[in-house]
């Protein structure tokens, strides 16, 4: 142990019943430095850092030591220090804020209640906190409440509170996994910043590789609930020694793989399918106040898909992604232009006449439980598009199909007869895949169907996929995530505020990307080389966030953001413009940026 | 919060046990009357165990014959509410919009009106004392918190990835609510069913101590607790008893009725 230990864990145990969490954890944070503690879910990686501070529910039995600067944490002593010397950011900023408080009172109120400071003045230090976590217009921000903001603000929100008693060491669980690709770096290099400024400590726990080469100084690697390597994160990222390690970073998806899923697969033979959606609108009504607002969450886009091809709609949340891929399947409503299926526009169709679209899209979504319903069994659930669409199956012959469908997806008969809950998030996602695929569409569109899974389990899924595309199934793959996006998909179409910005083959979009909204993603990817990783940081401290949909700037939507923008952007909507072959961009001044 | 569930369960399964077999655990029955022992107090001779009232009815038959009209009544029109409240309120919070705005606004302005004042004027209206008009005032009005109840529920769920992927399924908007809404939240209308048993049922005792439900010969716990009132300072028991009782059991539904609620609708989806 180091004698400039801030922070050492010795022998940590957390178990509930007779099932150990955490086994017998040793690690020690140094001052000023960073520990990154990466593992799936289920490595106990967040239990460990819950029992140092107390924070965990009553029946979990915690054994071990761990001490921090002097005081032992374990046995209560946490919770004392919990807030003070110690912080904790967690994944979700939004159920991690009280909804009714105001930003500035929220902030405030921490400050109340450890330094015994009036209102007035924990007011004033909430706004230099803010400042200080990079939040321009401080005095609105104060007064605004959590869901005004948008997930990066509140993120920032939430370190600004953390910051509040000036803590020796920041705990950052899962800090940027539920933000976007931009806003992620961002924060990451916000929280750079920020520890070297105060020359704090922090632990950041995550399952992302990226995150842990940005912020790491040290790394742990943990998987159910023991510490199966740890070392520096030079050498954990470039010489991983256990084997554990080395399949996590082959797992995890990077933009320069070669030989990748997609340049694997021939190239698709079977034509165009009967999709063809143009200049579609979709428009979301907004409830409250007195005038109805909409917004448009897509604003003229089409698409086209072929046969045993992936296609790969990218961007940010809110950019409409969703929205378009949910249009296909009638699930949003259309405002504008045409989706048509099988030579029939899909709006027109009624209730009987559904079924050819139905048994020819599936779609998968992204949270694997929130997608079964938690009354039915998985067999019951697999088995629903049958007896929706071919009412004319008997039971026996579904039975024998859904497993069928199961078993593709490498699920046993034993699953059948379980319920979504009971399932780990990799295995909703697979009986979920089962349902889809069950009715052997045409067209399969998977909503960010492997955002929510580990790396191990999301390469797993992404095989799956790949099998299905081989056999000529058409896939409409929405992703924030372009590495995964490469990985899988023969062409990428990106999109910003509700228009495609630039489309093309995946060698060409995120090869050689024309929009300069593209090559910010592409910026933004995490790198798992430390010294790009942190070098490609710097740059991203100071960039803006994305605009809601409902404060659309002018002309160009990029404008706001784009590094390139002059004048001429405002006035006029840039349109989609050949490159060469299929590769086109929407951007007025394409030509004339570097390549 | 368990033991108290179970204690609950376990004494109003113990009322309706002694309740529907009364007739073959005392000699008397309801509406027999015992000249020789008028106005007794309880006692064991004549086998009157909680004694009789002013025309010699055995208190002990009355008070379980009544017991068995304000539970019958308190399930039936719970059930009714159950009804009426689900259907309602699953269709409103599912097909949202413009029939979701009309559906509850209706229930609002049924809100509004007098509750008690239409219920007495519904039992007013029917033959006096037909309990089936009584079921019907009461679980008519009782469905409105239901309907509410669920529709919050249903909008929620309606969220929920699953529904999207029912409808990308190609099953149909009744089978949704059926299949899909419905079990999900069945945990939700179970306890709060459980938990309007009570409040039917005193409402059931207060209409019929205002003399506008069950008639005599029949009895409710009301109208036993009307009748003892009248009687207070010579014969005490005949209020005490029945108040004890009414007590005992709106107090049983409630603990019961709270512990479902924490078990079963915390999540709109918890159901075992
Ligand atoms: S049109 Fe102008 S603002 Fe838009 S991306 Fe191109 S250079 Fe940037």
């Amino acid at each position: 142990m180091s004698a400039d230990a801030l922070l050492t864990v010795e022998n940590l145990g957390v178990g509930y019943g007779d099932q150990p969490a955490v086994r017998a954890v040793s690690f020690d944070i140094a001052r000023g430095r960073c520990l990154g503690v990466i593992g799936e879910s289920g490595a106990g990686k967040s239990q460990a850092f819950l029992a140092l501070l107390g924070l965990l529910p009553a029946q979990a039995r915690v054994s071990g030591s761990a001490r921090f600067d002097g005081h032992e944490l374990l046995g209560g002593g946490g919770r004392s220090l919990r807030g003070r010397r110690i912080a904790m950011i967690f994944q979700d900023p939004m159920t991690a804020l009280t909804p009714h408080l105001r930003v500035g009172d929220q902030i405030a109120e921490t400050l109340v209640a450890h330094r015994g400071v009036t209102w007035t003045a924990a007011r004033t230090r909430a706004a230099e906190l803010l400042a200080q976590v990079r939040v321009g217009d401080v005095e609105r921000r104060l007064r605004q409440y959590p869901h005004e903001l948008s997930g990066g603000m509140r993120q920032r929100v939430m370190i600004a509170g953390a910051l509040a008693c000036d803590p020796d060491l920041l705990i950052a669980d899962e800090p940027t996994t539920a933000l976007d690709v931009s806003v992620q770096a961002q924060l990451l290099a916000l929280l750079r910043q920020i520890v070297a400024e105060r020359q704090m400590s922090m632990a950041v726990v995550t399952h992302d590789m990226g995150v842990i080469a940005a912020l790491a100084d040290d790394v742990v690697v943990m998987r159910e609930g023991c510490v199966v390597e740890r070392g520096c994160v030079d050498t954990i990222l470039s010489t991983p020694r256990h084997e554990y390690t080395r399949a996590l970073l082959a797992a995890t998806p990077r933009l320069g793989t070669v030989g990748s899923l997609a340049a694997a697969s021939a190239p698709p033979a079977g034509g165009e399918l009967p999709l063809a959606a143009r200049e579609v609108v979709v428009k979301h009504r907004l409830r409250g106040g007195w005038r109805p607002m909409s917004l448009t969450a897509v604003d003229g886009a089409s698409l086209d898909v072929c046969a045993g091809e992936a296609v790969g709609l990218v961007g940010e949340s809110g950019c409409g992604k969703s929205s378009l891929a949910r249009a296909l399947l009638r699930l949003a409503p259309v405002d504008g232009g045409r989706i048509v299926w099988l030579g029939r526009d899909v709006q027109t169709l009624d209730a009987g006449e559904l079924r050819p679209l139905r048994s020819g899209v599936q779609i998968v979504f992204q949270d694997p439980l929130a997608s079964l319903d938690p009354a039915m069994t998985v067999a019951a659930i697999v088995a629903e598009p049958l007896r929706a669409l071919r009412p004319d199956l008997e039971a026996g012959a579904r039975r024998s199909l859904v497993l069928r469908a199961l078993e593709d997806v490498g699920l046993d008969a034993g699953y059948a007869a379980r319920r979504g809950r009971e399932l780990s998030g990799g295995q909703c996602q697979r009986v979920a895949l089962a349902r889809a695929m069950i009715v052997e569409p045409k067209l399969l569109v998977c909503d960010e169907a492997v955002s929510a899974l580990d790396v191990s389990i999301q390469a797993q899924v992404l095989e799956l996929l790949q099998g299905f595309k081989r056999r000529g199934t058409g896939i409409v793959f929405v992703s924030h995530n372009l590495a995964v996006v490469r990985q899988l998909c023969e062409r990428v179409l990106v999109m910003y505020l509700g228009r495609i910005v630039e489309s093309g083959t995946a060698d060409a979009v995120l090869g050689t990307p024309r929009h300069p909204y593209t090559r910010l993603l592409l910026d933004a990817v995490p790198r798992l080389d430390p010294a790009t990783a942190r070098a490609r940081l710097a740059s991203f401290a100071l960039r803006g966030d994305p605009p809601s949909a409902v404060e659309r700037p002018t002309g160009c939507a990029f404008r706001s953001r784009c590094p390139h923008a002059v004048d001429a952007c405002a006035e006029r909507v840039p349109s989609l413009d050949t490159v060469e072959n299929s590769h086109q961009v929407a951007c007025l001044r394409w030509r004339e940026l570097p390549e | 919060m368990m033991r108290r569930v179970r204690g609950a369960s376990v004494v109003l399964g113990l009322l309706t046990v002694t309740a529907l077999a009364a007739p073959w655990l005392t000699p008397w029955n309801h509406e027999q009357l015992d000249w020789a022992n008028i106005a007794v107090p309880p006692q064991f001779e004549g086998a009157h165990w909680l004694g009789t009232d002013r025309l010699g009815r055995d208190l002990f038959a009355r008070c379980m014959q009544a017991l068995r009209v304000s539970l019958l009544i308190g399930v039936l029109a719970a059930l009714v509410s159950v009804c009426i409240g689900v259907a309602w309120g699953a269709t409103a919070g599912y097909l949202g919009g413009r029939v979701d705005a009309f559906m509850m606004r209706f229930v609002d302005i049924i809100y509004a009106l007098p509750y008690v004042f239409i219920v007495i004027i519904l039992a007013t209206l029917f033959e006096r004392g037909s309990i089936a008009a009584l079921l019907l005032a009461i679980g008519a009005v009782g469905w409105l918190t239901m309907a509410r109840i669920v529709r919050g529920q249903t909008l929620s769920l309606r969220r929920r990835e699953f529904i999207d992927a029912a409808i990308a399924s190609g099953v149909s908007t009744p089978a949704i609510l059926w299949r899909h809404i419905v079990p999900n939240v069945a945990g939700a209308v179970i306890a709060y069913a459980t938990l309007t048993i009570p409040q039917l049922i005193l409402f059931e005792s207060f209409l019929s101590f205002l003399g506008l439900g069950v008639q005599e010969p029949s009895a409710s716990l009301g109208s036993l607790i009307n009748i003892g009132a009248q009687e207070m300072e010579t014969a005490p028991w005949m209020l005490l008893v029945p108040a004890t009782l009414l007590t005992v059991l709106l107090i049983s539904f409630n603990l019961l009725g709270d512990g479902l609620r924490s078990r079963l609708a915390g999540d709109g989806a918890a159901v075992p």
